[in-house]
């Protein structure tokens, strides 16, 4: 009888343990080992935006702070860039339409103030036009205090998409068609 | 009778502990600077993150051939490595076997063919050519000195890629004016690193745009504050093209990422953009570690380090105590010490009683120490541990040896310590050659990467190959006592019936394995079975069972031919287990390896060699009996 119980033991143990391994993989599915998996565009673990100031287009001393309660589009770029230049307009039309809820903060590397002058000056009246929105901010950066030191710029175009509570929501880095995309990065406040 | 037996033990100790020493792990020693939070700081390699200690171990291993060099730890060496690369390629680490590669490359001959990078660079320079058209040609058309070339030349890329993975912060030789060094913001004495002269690199620019505009673009006629300009711009182009996809020192964390085992390598802060406020403060704690180990300072080092390490998670804690125990290795010696104390016991029992209680602790304690070691990378894997042919070695020499222990406990004749003893210390030693190639802790494929088919198809698979081991052993223990007339009737009667009951046993893991293999088979490549060689391996082993305990069963096998049928087995286990992987084809060829046709070859050849002369001794002595 022992050999047949000893059998019968380990068929029970056998199951058992199938039964187990079933149950803890359905449990805790297989973690992805792949970085790539998921959108394209990340959710941030929602950092501080370390504050700054800056003086806008306007002549005014302005701090990032003082734009809590709405979305900030901090836009890195600059008219020596060739995609910043491309989507330039795209950008400052789409965040005028957008006032309500959004500011952007445009800050340019331009190693003169002349350089960055004569861009703007270069440009569409409508766009000029815009650029003086209300909720447009355009600065210059010379000594990368701000891109490169506190935001570790260092590819141009880059954006990054700080939610109304000043943490940072995403990052995007490269050129985007703003008019297409603002809505999907940032969706309208109903 | 003593004196013949005290001797020939002797030279089998004496075996013993050269396999173990060839094996052996030096101990290093301990560096100047307290690298104990260096070793823990987090680092993501081969889709796995990792402490800082087995990278520095893979990458020291993968060019020396061993985890430590010139009496300094893996650890000391990657801190030197990183934040003094200047010296570091004076170091002799690159480890060139083959004489024809050491030729091409121009390359003296030493006792220990280690070389440093520095010398290994002309003969690079000179060979580069030819490397381009090799990289066109599949590994299999390749003679073997063109594939070390190769394997040279891709290491001193590796390299070069962990040489300047810093190379954003470390402070750079080159000569700054004082106006450059105002619009930089850096004082009369401050330290100029690639990152502060990236961020005049758009004055530089433009004041280049200028020159040029100006002079045209010889510089020879150009002032001398114009050439510096020139210079300037250069340089900072040749450093960032040197550092273009360097993405191998994956240490710091991405916080904009949504995974959180996301890591990035410094360069990719510039060179993808993948730059945040948080790498900003992350970066400014490696400048700090950088700074401390080329001031020598072991408190500020300490302190450092300690910040970037943070609290090391429990998987990094675990990995930290597996790679200074090393659990594996100390097995090993204890299941060869194991062995070679009964063995020792069963031919001085009168006199050595107490070896053979030694002799059951060393086996206890080499199975406690390879349990750990399992468990251990069961912790930091976070799956079950066969899923590499690495691993499976790992586990079988672990479940063969327990079996063996069984079997010991039921019969108590001190021939299952023995066996256990054998199977522990073989597998340990073909575990521990393998353990050189790069990370054993590899993240797996896709299609092995499910838990339930891990813990079922491929433990029962393994569960069988230690059973089908201690079957062979007991076999071969059967075979070669008979040969010898040392054991008894009763005492063969025993092993017979002991191997009867292995032999079913290892029969139903195999066969079970083997169907639950093709389920999944079925599941993940949509079929049941494709004629792979892992699966005929399989298959055989199952057949070749399923032959001799039917050949047994129905009187066609005598005893003597079962016993050496299931002697025979190491060898169809062998194949089956990695012989077929060596073919490198198929769905199942993720456990390639090289180097191991000779053993295989040599161990099939010995097997039967002393399987065949074995049962023709004890053919011979039964037909002399029988005409006495």
């Amino acid at each position: 009888m022992k050999p047949k119980i000893n059998v019968a033991l380990l068929i029970v143990c056998v199951i058992a343990a199938f039964a187990l391994t079933q149950w803890l993989d359905r449990a805790a599915p297989p973690r992805a080992t792949s970085l790539q998996d998921g959108p394209a565009l990340a959710i941030a673990a929602r950092d501080a935006a370390p504050d700054f100031s800056f003086t806008d287009q306007r002549g005014d001393n302005l701090n990032l702070s003082d734009f809590r309660g709405k979305y900030i589009i901090l836009h890195f770029w600059a008219s020596y860039c060739g995609p910043c230049v491309v989507e330039f307009p795209d950008l400052i039309k789409s965040t005028a339409a957008r006032g309500k809820d959004i500011t952007l903060i445009a800050v340019s590397s331009d190693t003169s103030e002349s350089a960055l002058d004569a861009f703007l000056l270069r440009q569409k009246p409508e766009v000029r036009k815009m650029s003086s929105a209300p909720n447009i901010f355009i600065t210059r950066d010379h000594k990368g205090q701000i891109t490169n030191d506190l935001y570790q710029t260092y590819r141009l175009p880059e954006t990054i998409i700080i939610n109304a509570d000043l943490t940072i929501r995403e990052k995007i880095v490269g050129a985007t068609d703003w008019s297409r995309r603002i809505d999907q990065i940032i969706p309208p406040t109903r | 009778m003593i004196v013949p037996r005290i001797r020939f033990i002797s030279f089998l100790f004496l075996a013993l502990m050269i396999c173990a020493g060839s094996a052996m792990p030096s101990l290093a020693q301990a560096a100047d600077v307290d690298t104990t939070y260096f070793k823990a700081i987090p680092v993501l390699q081969d889709g796995r993150v990792k402490p800082l200690d087995s990278f520095a171990r893979t990458e020291l291993r993968r060019f020396s051939g061993k985890d430590h060099i010139d009496g300094k730890d893996a650890a000391d060496w990657l801190a030197q490595t990183l934040f003094n690369p200047a010296e570091a390629t004076q170091e002799k680490i690159f480890r060139i076997e083959n004489a024809n590669t050491r030729h091409l490359l121009g390359l003296e001959e030493r006792k220990i063919p280690l070389y440093a990078y520095s010398e290994l660079v002309p003969g690079l320079e000179k060979t580069f050519p030819s490397i381009e058209d090799l990289v066109t040609h599949p590994d299999k058309n390749m003679a073997e000195d063109q594939k070390s070339l190769l394997h040279v030349h891709e290491n001193a890329l590796e390299y070069t890629r962990l040489l300047r993975s810093f190379s954003l912060l470390l402070p750079l030789d080159i000569s700054l004016s004082d106006s450059w060094r105002k619009k930089a913001g850096l004082s009369a004495d401050e330290e100029i690193t690639y990152l502060k002269l990236k961020k005049i690199d758009p004055d530089i620019q433009d004041s280049l745009k200028k020159i040029i505009r100006k002079k045209g673009k010889d510089p020879e006629k150009y002032s001398d504050k114009e050439q510096a300009t020139a210079m300037l711009g250069w340089q900072i182009s040749t450093i960032e093209s040197a550092a273009a996809r360097n993405d191998l020192l994956r240490v710091i964390p991405d916080r904009l990422s949504k995974d959180p085992d996301s890591y990035l390598a410094p360069w990719e802060i510039v060179n993808a953009g993948k730059g945040s406020p948080e790498t900003a403060r992350i970066l400014d704690m490696w400048q700090d570690l950088a700074v401390a180990w080329q001031s020598g300072d072991p408190q500020k080092w300490t302190a450092a380090s300690a910040k970037i390490a943070g609290r090391p998670s429990v998987s990094i804690r675990a990995e930290l105590v597996y790679n200074l125990i090393q659990p594996f290795f100390l097995s090993t010696i204890f299941y060869a010490l194991s062995f070679l104390f009964v063995l020792l016991f069963l031919s001085l029992r009168s006199v050595t009683k107490f070896l053979y209680p030694v002799s059951l602790g060393l086996l206890l304690a080499a199975l406690g120490l390879q349990g750990l070691g399992i468990l251990a990378r069961i912790t930091i894997l976070e799956r079950p541990p066969v899923g590499t042919l690495y691993e499976s070695i790992l586990f079988v020499g672990w479940i063969a040896p327990a079996f063996a222990l069984l079997l010991e406990w039921r019969v108590r004749n001190r021939l299952g310590i023995l066996c256990a003893g054998l199977t522990g210390a073989a597998i340990g030693l073909l575990g521990l050659s393998m353990a050189d190639e790069g990370d054993s802790m590899k993240v797996l494929g896709a299609v092995l990467n499910t838990r339930f088919w891990l813990a079922t198809h491929v433990l029962c698979i393994t569960i069988g190959y230690g059973w089908c081991l201690v079957s062979s052993v007991i076999a071969h223990i059967l075979l070669i006592g008979q040969a010898l007339h040392k054991l008894s009737p009763p005492r063969q009667e025993e092993l017979r019936r002991a191997l009867d009951l292995l032999a079913l046993t290892s029969l139903l893991f195999t066969a079970t394995g083997t169907i639950l293999g093709g389920i999944w088979a079925d599941q993940s490549w949509g079929r049941f079975w494709g004629w792979d060689p892992k699966e005929n391996g399989a298959l055989l082993i199952v057949l070749w069972l399923v032959w001799i305990v039917h050949g047994r069963v129905s009187g066609e096998f005598s005893r003597l031919i079962a016993t050496m049928g299931y002697a025979f087995l190491s060898v169809i286990v062998g194949l089956a287990w990695i012989g077929v992987n060596l073919l490198g084809v198929g769905l199942h060829s993720y456990g390639f390896t090289e180097g191991l046709f000779r053993g295989l070859g040599i161990f099939a050849f010995i097997e039967v060699a002393l399987i065949g002369y074995a049962g023709w001794s004890i053919s011979q002595s039964s037909r002399r009996r029988l005409a006495a």
